[in-house]
């Protein structure tokens, strides 16, 4: 032990001898820690960070599937979670939720919240209570009792009751009913994302059917119970309900999942490619290190032999060495921590809502861990090869005092070069990902120039079903709301649709085309599904392509009529016009029957998380009267002002309606464009970061060689070299090594940029501008880094170098 | 095979025997004053140099540490400037050139033969021998013949291929005159060019040398050892920074 301490206090010492350069490796060191340790916190609170449950080991997801279609898993219908809970003796308990939008009147106008239908043992699977009251019973799960309770969270007693301690039994008015408050939920539960209000789940039993999935469902396992064992039960719970329903369930199966991976879906790819990425840019700061390291040890030979010679061993020498890289990686990680923390809360203030429950970045002892790791694989990595070097040190050559020892230098030399080589052919890598990131982003922005921007404003309205039960209640109430908003001064145009272009929900259904009788509803293709007004193609500046718009005889009583984006007339008609074509859509009641195509738009790509599907279908709401309904208007009335006028014309017809999210069409593309902008600019981040620190390895090895070969470059000099043939030495030999390391990154970069295939939009994994810019700009930032070097190369007094009197 | 230091020519020299020496003259150098100023402090290492050398000649400089021997020299190969005077090289004043313009000279006229051989660890004999050449417009294979050339001259030719730190003391030493040689320079300027090597080694050096010489190359040579000063034509004695004697004019 005494020993070790000795070993550290030469470390301290030495360090504190070279202050400058201390200063920059542990620099170096931070940010590649850092942001390891910022990313991982991020992967770790997304992807594998238990949830907020009792018991996280024994808490899964049911969700069904049906594999000949390969779609992605799906959630429960009511009577099959109910099956799940009776006959699935491996779960002790199973509970469900949706999420539902929440237009609430507590003590000012109505606003918009969010709320979860939840059934009533959902609380008591995920191990949550209320701070205050009860939760839900059996009873409420009956049709019409389910009308009565609802729980709420602890923000909102808070805030808005003031923590009233009677707030149990107080009336709350939620979507359009007056409900009761039966509890209050503790302050961090906001299950399943940032809700505020929980209301319990009722089916009535006339409207159930097995094929409408919308309830996502958790199970705790019993006691000793495998997942494998609840995987099995549940299959063949599923099988047997397909066999009793095969019209409804048929090819359809059930499986547990796991929680985690089942919220963050193909986040998760992004994140770990994320993680990746950091990997690389802290192998780029461990080669840039050990490079600076190395040159250091050199200039230490005379010390360090001079220990040998005093009887130190090879060993010895290796750990002091190995001790003053692991002191300056354990000061890195300590300034990365913070930069971590630091970094976390500059990108969360990114994020346009409230962080979910579930995700907690807390850099913890998990995370802890992980920075720990990787602080003594750098400490290792970047402090073994100049340790071992030094280790391996000819004393006799060293303790002499001459210029035998371009042997030894060689191989150190070789060594320095591979590190930059490597940093060159890393940090390309990571360019080539970012490039191709930026390159996608900037293809996914430009879907926003096939919609109209300018001037335009959106905001939605919900109809509560309670007090909007009919079809008719909320066709009379738009009629009305949009006749007075197209009234208002300023305002050019004004029309609805239940899905804006450029969104990030989905609402798909499977299309059948008459023409095609053998169309089979399972294997249909599928379409987005918006309903409309008439005058919304104009109004967000879609084309009419073909027959005509919606106009005031597609009412709810005249003919079924809708009208399909250019994709969609092109895939189930391929050779002749759309117009007149009668389609339907699967799972329809057949009393619906036809729909005749009257009119085909543009192609908009409606959901921005799948911008590869554009078939779109629109039908009038007049004949599909949608309850929550984006108002679309153009107009030049600044936004404040329109917003204001839009809600006052709702709430002259209905005060308990909020208007929700009222945002000019540009931040609402803006906003739905979030997470894209946020991954792209981490990764150009790191990539910058990465050629940061790659440009740095570059310049202090070229100002090493500088250094080192004064005396040759003065020589040169002597014998004729003039100033350009210096730069050119000393430029060529940086760019030999961008070179090689270019065709070594961009050969890596061609392997491992396909995993990215599935995250980029409009834009090849093999972009070959993005490859070619990439390496320009990497050898002219290689250039860059090396002319300074090389320019005082070109200074050096040959009289000095070959040491002249 | 004469030189003179200062002054120049008499005045009663005839105007043939002007043009004869003229035409012999390789270099001249005229009141030639250095002054390195350090700290507000002047050192004068050289004071009013008058030194002409002939082409064919062998001059050696001699003198203590510190006396100016080796500025003389760095002058002479045009590695620094004087600080006053008149520098003629080969018929041109090159007491003022360019950078650019001096690296050219150095690297067609003169050959430099230094006391710790600065050869380049990481080149192999040849490719040391061919580094001036690599200066010049000159095809590869004119390279290579000039680099096969001066290695036979100085007996390495064996060892083109060896590293310098595979060679012993003399052996880098007769490198480092073929690659002074491999220029076809007018003039050789040795700096203690035995002051790295063991007598033997550096008898077989000078012995180098006199063949160089008597092959009718030009020598300037810097040495503060006595017994290689007499295989010059000619020595200069300096002391602080002055020509205090002259032997074998």
């Amino acid at each position: 032990m005494d020993v070790l301490f000795q070993d550290l206090r030469f470390a301290l010492r030495s360090l504190a001898r070279t202050p400058g350069y201390t200063a920059v490796v542990i620099a170096v060191m931070a940010l590649g820690i850092g942001i390891n340790t910022m990313v991982f916190s991020m992967v770790y609170g997304v992807i594998y960070r238990p949830w907020p449950v009792a018991h996280p080991d024994r808490v899964f997801t049911v969700a069904q599937l049906e594999p000949k279609r390969n779609e992605d898993p799906f959630e429960l219908s009511f009577m099959n979670l109910r099956d799940v809970r009776a006959h699935v003796p491996a779960f002790e308990q199973v509970g469900g939720w949706w999420n539902v939008q929440a237009t609430v009147t507590i003590d000012r106008e109505p606003e918009q919240l969010r709320a979860a239908t939840v059934t009533y043992d959902l609380l008591p699977t995920i191990g949550w209570k209320p701070i205050l009251g009860h939760g839900f019973t059996a009873d409420d799960e009956i049709w019409g009792h389910n009308w009565i309770p609802v729980l709420i969270s602890e923000r909102i007693w808070r805030s808005r009751y003031h923590a009233d301690p009677h707030i149990v039994g107080r009336p709350l008015r939620i979507n359009g009913r007056t409900r009761t408050i039966v509890g209050v939920m503790p302050l961090k539960f906001r299950w399943p994302e940032d809700q505020d209000f929980w209301i319990p789940m009722g089916f009535n039993p006339a409207d159930e059917t097995r094929d409408s999935y919308a309830i996502r469902t958790v199970g705790r396992l019993a006691p000793g119970v495998t997942r494998a064992q609840a995987e099995a039960q549940v299959r063949t719970l599923m099988a047997g309900i397909a066999r009793d329903n095969p019209k409804t369930s048929e090819g359809v199966q059930m499986s547990v999942r796991d929680i985690n991976e089942d919220q963050v879906g193909s986040v998760a790819a992004t994140m770990l490619l994320m993680l990746g990425s950091v990997v690389f840019v802290l192998m780029i700061a461990c080669a840039n290190v050990a490079n600076l390291m190395l040159a250091r040890a050199t200039g230490r030979r005379r010390e360090i032999s001079l220990r040998l010679a005093l009887g130190a061993t090879r060993a010895r020498v290796v750990r002091l060495l190995l001790t003053e890289s692991l002191v300056v990686a354990v000061a890195g990680a300590a300034i990365g921590i913070l930069l971590a923390h630091w970094g976390n809360r500059v990108w969360t203030s990114t994020i346009p809502f409230a962080m979910p429950m579930w995700l907690d970045l807390s850099i913890d002892t998990p995370v802890l861990l992980y920075t720990v790791g990787i602080t003594a694989f750098a400490g290792i990595v970047f402090g073994l090869a100049p340790a071992l070097h030094a280790g391996d040190m000819r004393l006799g050559e060293a303790l002499r005092d001459g210029s035998a020892q371009a042997g030894s230098s060689r191989g150190r030399n070789r060594l320095r070069a591979s590190l930059v080589v490597a940093e060159i052919a890393l940090s390309l890598v990571l360019l080539v990902g970012a490039g191709l990131m930026m390159r996608s982003f900037v293809k996914r922005s430009e879907l926003s120039h096939t919609v109209r921007t300018e001037g335009v404003f959106t905001s939605r309205v919900l109809l509560p079903i309670a007090t909007y039960p009919q079809d008719a209640d909320r066709t009379n109430f738009f009629h009305a709301v949009l006749g007075q908003i197209a009234a208002l001064p300023g305002v050019r145009a004004v029309s609805m649709v239940s899905t804006l272009p450029l969104n990030r929900d989905n609402n798909t259904r499977r299309i059948l085309a008459a023409s095609d009788p053998h169309a089979d509803a399972h294997n249909a293709p599928r379409t987005n599904f918006a309903s409309c007004s008439p005058g919304y193609f104009s109004t967000i500046g879609i084309p009419l392509v073909e027959g005509r718009d919606f106009n005031a005889n597609d009412g709810p009583h005249a003919p079924r009529v809708v009208i399909v984006s250019q994709a969609t007339a092109h895939r189930l008609w391929p050779s002749g016009s759309a117009i007149g074509q009668r389609v339907k859509f699967a799972g329809q009641p057949d009393s619906v029957g036809w729909s005749t195509v009257v009119g085909v738009v543009g192609n908009v790509v409606q959901n921005v998380e799948e911008p590869g599907t554009d078939m779109n279908t629109f039908a009038p709401h007049d004949q599909e009267a949608f309850q929550f309904m984006s108002i679309v208007t153009q107009s030049s009335v600044p936004p404040a002002d329109l917003a204001a006028r839009i809600r006052r014309v709702i709430q002259s017809h209905d005060p308990d309606l909020a208007l929700i999210d009222p945002l000019t069409m540009t931040d609402f593309l803006h906003y739905n464009l979030w997470l894209h902008r946020l991954f792209t600019g981490l990764f150009a981040t790191f990539a910058i970061i990465a050629l940061l620190i790659a440009g740095i390895g570059l310049y202090g090895v070229m100002a090493y060689s500088v250094a080192q070969r004064t005396q040759e470059i003065g020589l040169r000099m002597a014998l004729g070299a003039d100033r350009s043939a210096v730069l050119r030495l000393v430029v060529g030999q940086a760019m030999r090594l961008t070179v090689i390391g270019c065709g070594i990154g961009l050969a890596s970069a061609y392997a491992l940029t396909r995993v990215m295939a599935g995250i980029l939009f409009e834009v090849s994994p093999n972009d070959p501008p993005t490859f070619i810019g990439v390496a320009l700009i990497l050898a002219l930032s290689a250039a860059l880094a090396a002319w300074l070097p090389a320019r005082r190369a070109t200074r050096v007094d040959p009289m000095v170098a070959l040491r002249y009197e | 095979m004469s030189a003179t230091l200062a002054p120049p020519a008499s005045k009663a020299a005839s105007t043939s025997d002007r043009a004869s020496a003229e035409s012999q003259r390789l270099l001249r150098l005229a009141d030639v004053h250095k002054v390195f100023t350090t700290e507000e402090v002047e050192t004068h290492a050289l004071s009013g140099i008058h030194l002409e050398i002939k082409r064919g000649e062998f001059v050696s400089i001699a003198g203590p540490s510190g006396c100016g021997k080796s500025t003389l020299l760095s002058i002479l190969g045009l590695l620094d400037a004087p600080t006053t005077g008149e520098y003629w090289l080969n018929d041109r004043a090159v007491q003022s050139l360019t950078f650019s313009e001096r690296a050219h000279i150095r690297n067609r006229q003169i050959g430099f033969i230094f006391q710790s051989f600065n050869l380049i660890g990481d080149l192999t004999v040849a490719d040391n021998v061919e580094l001036p050449l690599t200066y010049r417009d000159l095809s590869p294979g004119e390279r290579k013949r000039r680099v096969t050339e001066s290695l036979e001259r100085v007996g390495m030719s064996h060892r083109s291929r060896h590293l310098p730190s595979q060679l012993s003391g003399g052996q880098q030493q007769r490198v480092a005159v073929a690659r002074a040689l491999a220029g076809e320079p007018l003039i050789l300027l040795a700096d203690e060019p035995t002051g790295n090597l063991d007598s033997a080694n550096g008898e077989a050096v000078m012995g180098l040398l006199r063949d160089l010489h008597a092959q009718g190359a030009t020598l300037c040579m810097v040495t503060h050892d006595t017994r290689f000063a007499r295989y010059a034509d000619r020595t200069i004695q300096l002391f602080d920074g002055r020509v205090v004697a002259e032997e074998g004019a």
